[in-house]
């Protein structure tokens, strides 16, 4: 039979734990405590030997299940099991469930003498029953809630978000109530503050909604009661905050040899004097204006503008799966429709004739003084996005940033950098880059390493603003820093720095050379670029083409969507930076995360499984016909390919492909140069159409992988999901198996299969896809040089061997594991005899 | 000093008894400020503990002595610091396994291999207002001046576990029972980091080293 051990801090309360469960078993169960801490127990704490010891007195062949109180209580299960025996250690497990219900369970489970595994999980479902009672069916709004000022109905919900209702959660909620017609009313029960209107960012933060405060929402009007109703879902969902939790953002500490580290972003090592970087300012004019009309429209204009921008800097960030980074430019975006900020400001034009920056500027400062006067110490942060947010309306109103001096070859400290900023910089200028905050995900980051400059992230834990050190020196690949480091260290590092800078310039060097492997199997090497920038630096990078080149960013974030003249405009211009080589466009990919509004889908259950990519263009033909006509005049004497996304069967591509020739025949008809013929092809992303790979290879040109859509479907595991990790990289066998397939397929009927994942540019999964065939590999510029280098130091014969190899292993850890062996093996030993 | 004898190293441990005892108010008055108010009372029960342990391993080599320190504070303290600080004395320990003396590049080791097992056992990182935060800079300044003279680079140590506790002072707790608080837990400083800065501190005095 499963044994029982009951660990707490207290020794009546384990005791009374074993008596509740002795009620319901009687005394056949082995059931042992481990509770209280000191010589006799009284004090409370607890005692990891104690625990061990409980553990092997109930031990038997079917195993052990430990359940405990919190804090101490779990660290110290875990030491005990480092002291029992490795056979004894797999027999126990330790569980999350609550201490009292939990036993119950899994003691009434294992008294019926079921396994280990049965226990465990009876005792985590031991609190549905205990939910289900109490929140089945309860009323949407207390009866004893007063009726409150606003009218209407109302719900009174607690706020159980860590930080409370700070700027993302509190975007949600506004993003919500947006739905609806009703009136929506916000008081702070708690604090007895409002009841505000919920449309104003800065009247909820005004509330200070923080953790366990009581909120009365309330409505009124047509849809009230459908509003309350998804606001009470919203709140029972902690305002998307709750599942998975919201990550906050990640502070690796500590690298794989316990060295302090910061978020690598990129690579490369920087030493140089700190340089800590002040906020941009800007110089407004102080002028008044006559014109009131033209002003306010100015300033109108200026908020539209910055708010699309914002938007799209969340949708791109969206794309890179980052949701968190992404809602916080969603909630600046929120900054600029709050109303009391517009109305000032505009009153400031109306009523003081002032300029439209200066009526802005002066607002936004009120505003910004509002946040950082607030006692939580977390909406007083968000004084920066207010900060950020408007920044971007004064450089709208055609303002210049007051340009900072920076010195060179320093390493420039900054909490983060706006793009824009980045793209000032250059690698020969600074030495490197450490931001306070950021990832390794942001635009910025991006721009960082296709720039070549090394970076670091999340550095603030690392640095004293009060006495920052003379010197700083970091490692943009693992994150170590070094602060003030010492002579010996100093050596160390420019030893490295010098190696690396070495090995930079050769491949530099030989990027434009073809990547061809030792006994001269080639793979192209592509990039996925979204803009005439990105395809610039692409060729530089040495880019054999565009693999990828993205449409959705023109759709997203705008009433109606954009005309033929408007997308050929936006196409044309990266078709033609690219000089004749080949551009891979994909056609619009909507839906998923990626809504438009105007094209009025029904809301689905599971956006990534519904309406998708190809599935909305074919049912849009009007849509469709008019990207296809842009696309197809983009591509006029140039080699521009057409890449159809998600789709899952070929009648899907034949569909597709009757909509090109119709775009084509009217393109002709009317006398318009156009690219023809031109090629299509298919991209893979779901399992069943790298099944079907064999009847899809007599239609398609050519395939492009999309490794992680193919990879999250083929797993079942959402690719922005930071709990299923290992379940999110695409050196798993069930994708390579898929790949290889697919490959075999496309190969006999003389096709080419690309892939355009993010994969692409990680080189131990480069080289697996190049072993398993792949003939073009499509990645981000800044990526090209390493992969190319990679590539030309291996023996296609081996990579082929090894792709067979790791066919056959069962998970991705494995694969990443046989991979870096030959890695090391190979390649990096060839790095440095070379 | 070039090395850190087990005489040493056992006089060190005895003296943390009385720190303890002595700075049992102020931890616990810590304590109370955003957790559950034992953590004085825990550690000087453990480390009173360890001192009546000290005896039967007079003599041995420093592992041995850490390791019995380990099992020690592991039954005896308690709360979390109890599987934290003795998790980290056991990965002390097989860094100094039979040892007589330390140099100060070995003390080094052993810290470090200390507090990487107690980041691994509490799953703390950086900025969670825990031990974590003295302990790791302190671990890294002594894997930078290890080469130094054992006065030069504990002066550094403690200076950089100082700084490591004060800069949790505006922190939010993310770990423990304090972090039950979230934003309330900032403006005070964390008691566990503040009990890594008495056993670094308490080691400079022992070997006689002005901080």
């Amino acid at each position: 039979m499963v044994g029982l051990v009951i660990v707490s801090h207290s020794r009546p309360l384990a005791v009374a734990v074993q008596n509740l469960v002795r009620a319901m078993t009687g005394d056949g169960l082995p059931l042992a405590i481990a509770a209280g801490a000191g010589d006799d127990r009284t004090d409370l704490g607890t005692d990891a030997v104690e625990i061990m010891q409980a553990i092997q007195s109930v031990m038997s062949e079917e195993g052990v299940l430990v359940l405990m109180d919190m804090g101490s209580a779990i660290l110290s299960a875990e030491t005990a099991l480092d002291f029992l025996e490795e056979a004894q250690r797999a027999k126990v497990r330790i569980c999350s469930a609550p201490l009292v219900e939990g036993a119950v369970s899994a003691g009434v489970t294992a008294n019926l003498g079921q396994s280990l595994d049965d226990v465990a999980q009876e005792a985590m479902q031991a609190l549905r029953l205990k939910s289900q009672h109490l929140h089945a069916g309860s009323p949407p709004a207390p009866a004893a809630a007063p009726a409150p000022k606003a009218g209407g109905d109302s719900i009174t919900v607690s706020i159980r978000n860590p930080h409370g209702l700070h700027a993302r959660p509190a975007a949600r909620f506004m993003k919500e109530c947006g739905h609806f017609q009703a009136e929506i009313a916000v008081e702070n029960l708690t604090r007895h503050r409002g009841p505000v209107p919920a449309k104003s960012m800065v009247a909820l933060a005004s509330l200070e909604i923080l953790h366990g405060h009581e909120v009365r929402i309330s409505a009124k009007g047509p849809d009230a009661a459908a509003a309350l109703k998804a606001l009470q879902a919203l709140a029972d969902d902690q305002f998307g905050e709750a599942s998975p939790v919201a990550p906050e953002p990640v502070l690796s500490v500590v690298n794989k040899d316990g060295k302090p580290a910061a978020i690598p972003v990129a690579t490369g090592i920087a030493i140089g004097p700190v340089h800590v970087m002040t906020k941009a300012a800007f110089d407004v004019p102080q002028n008044k204006v006559e014109n009131v009309e033209a002003e306010t429209a100015h300033l109108k204009a200026a908020l539209a503008s910055a708010r699309v921008t914002l938007l799209n800097e969340a949708r791109r960030i969206k794309d890179r799966a980052d949701v968190p980074t992404a809602e916080i430019f969603e909630a600046q975006a929120l900054v600029l429709d709050d109303p009391d900020l517009l109305s000032r400001a505009f009153a400031s034009i109306a009523q003081d004739k002032l300029n439209a920056a200066l009526a802005w500027d002066l607002s936004l400062k009120k505003l910004e003084e509002q946040y950082r006067n607030f006692t939580d110490e977390y909406l007083r942060q968000r004084a920066a996005d207010v900060v950020d947010a408007g920044g971007r309306v004064l450089s709208e109103l055609g303002l210049q940033a007051k340009g900072e001096v920076i010195p060179k070859d320093c390493v420039l400290v900054a909490e983060d950098l706006l793009p824009a900023e980045v793209t000032q910089l250059s690698a020969g200028r600074v030495a490197g880059v450490m931001l306070l905050d950021g990832g390794r995900t942001s635009h910025s980051s991006i721009l960082l390493r296709m720039l070549g400059i090394p970076a670091i992230a999340q550095g603030r834990a690392f640095f004293n603003a009060e006495q920052p050190p003379r010197v700083l020196a970091f490692n943009g690949g693992t994150g170590e820093l070094w602060a003030d480091p010492a002579p010996e260290k100093l050596t160390e590092l420019r030893r490295i720095q010098k190696a690396q800078l070495e090995e930079h310039a050769r491949e530099i060097k030989f990027a434009s050379e073809p990547a061809v492997t030792l006994e001269g199997h080639r793979v192209e090497v592509f990039a996925n670029v979204t803009t005439e920038e990105e395809a610039r630096a692409a060729l530089q990078a040495g880019a054999e083409g565009v693999g990828l080149l993205r449409t959705e960013f023109l759709f997203l974030e705008r009433p109606s969507p954009p005309d033929e003249e408007e997308q050929y405009r936006a196409v044309r211009p990266v078709v033609e930076a690219m000089n004749g080589k080949t551009v891979v466009v994909r056609t619009l990919d909507a839906g998923g995360d990626k809504e438009l509004g105007y094209l009025g889908l029904p809301r689905e259950a599971n956006p990534f499984l519904g309406v998708r990519g190809l599935r909305v263009c074919l049912r849009q033909p009007g849509l469709f016909h008019t990207q296809l006509r842009a696309l197809l005049r983009a591509g006029s004497k140039r080699d521009l390919q057409l890449l159809f996304p998600m789709l899952a069967e070929p009648a899907e591509f034949r569909a597709a492909r009757e909509a090109v020739q119709a775009a084509h025949d009217e393109l002709r008809r009317q006398g318009i140069p156009h690219a023809w013929p031109v090629k299509l092809g298919a991209m893979i992303e779901i399992p069943s159409a790298a099944l079907l790979a064999e009847p899809l290879a007599e239609l398609a040109d050519f395939f492009s992988i999309g490794t992680n859509d193919l990879t999250q479907y083929t797993l079942a595991a959402d690719r922005g999901n930071p709990q299923l990790g290992n379940f999110q990289d695409a050196l798993h066998p069930a994708v390579l198996l898929l790949i290889q397939r697919l490959v075999e397929a496309a190969h006999r009927k003389g096709k080419s299969v690309a892939v355009c994942g993010e994969a692409a540019a990680d080189p131990h999964t480069a080289l697996v896809l190049a072993g398993l065939g792949v003939d073009e590999l499509s990645m981000s510029p800044g990526a090209i040089p390493k992969i190319k280098a990679a590539l030309r130091r291996v023996n296609y014969a081996d990579l082929q061997q090894l792709a067979h190899q790791v066919l056959k292993l069962q998970g991705a850890g494995d694969v990443r594991g046989v991979v870096a062996g030959y890695f090391d093996h190979y390649v990096a030993a060839q790095t440095s005899a070379a | 000093m070039t090395a850190i004898s087990s005489t040493q190293i056992t006089q060190w441990l005895e003296q943390c008894a009385a720190v303890f005892e002595r700075e049992k108010e102020r931890l616990t008055e810590l304590d109370s400020d955003i957790g559950d108010g034992d953590h004085g009372a825990n550690m000087a029960r453990g480390f009173t503990a360890v001192k009546a342990k000290l005896p039967t391993v007079e003599g041995k080599d420093i592992g041995t002595i850490f390791k019995t320190v380990a099992m020690t504070l592991i039954s005896t303290v308690g709360g979390a610091s109890g599987p934290l600080y003795g998790t980290f004395f056991l990965q002390a320990a097989t860094a100094a396994t039979g040892k007589s003396e330390l140099s100060g590049a070995e003390f080094a080791a052993c810290f470090e291999a200390g507090v990487k097992g107690l980041v691994a056992r509490g799953k703390a990182v950086i900025g969670e207002k825990t031990m974590v935060d003295a302990l790791l800079p302190a671990a890294e300044s002594l894997l930078a001046s290890g080469h130094e003279a054992i006065e030069a680079s504990l002066l550094k140590a403690v200076e950089a576990v100082r700084q490591g506790a004060d800069s949790t002072i505006p922190l939010v707790a993310r770990k423990g029972r304090a972090s039950y608080l979230g934003g309330r837990s900032a403006g005070h400083l964390d008691p566990g980091a503040s009990s890594s800065v008495l056993l670094l501190e308490t080691l400079a005095a022992t070997l006689g080293i002005q901080v």
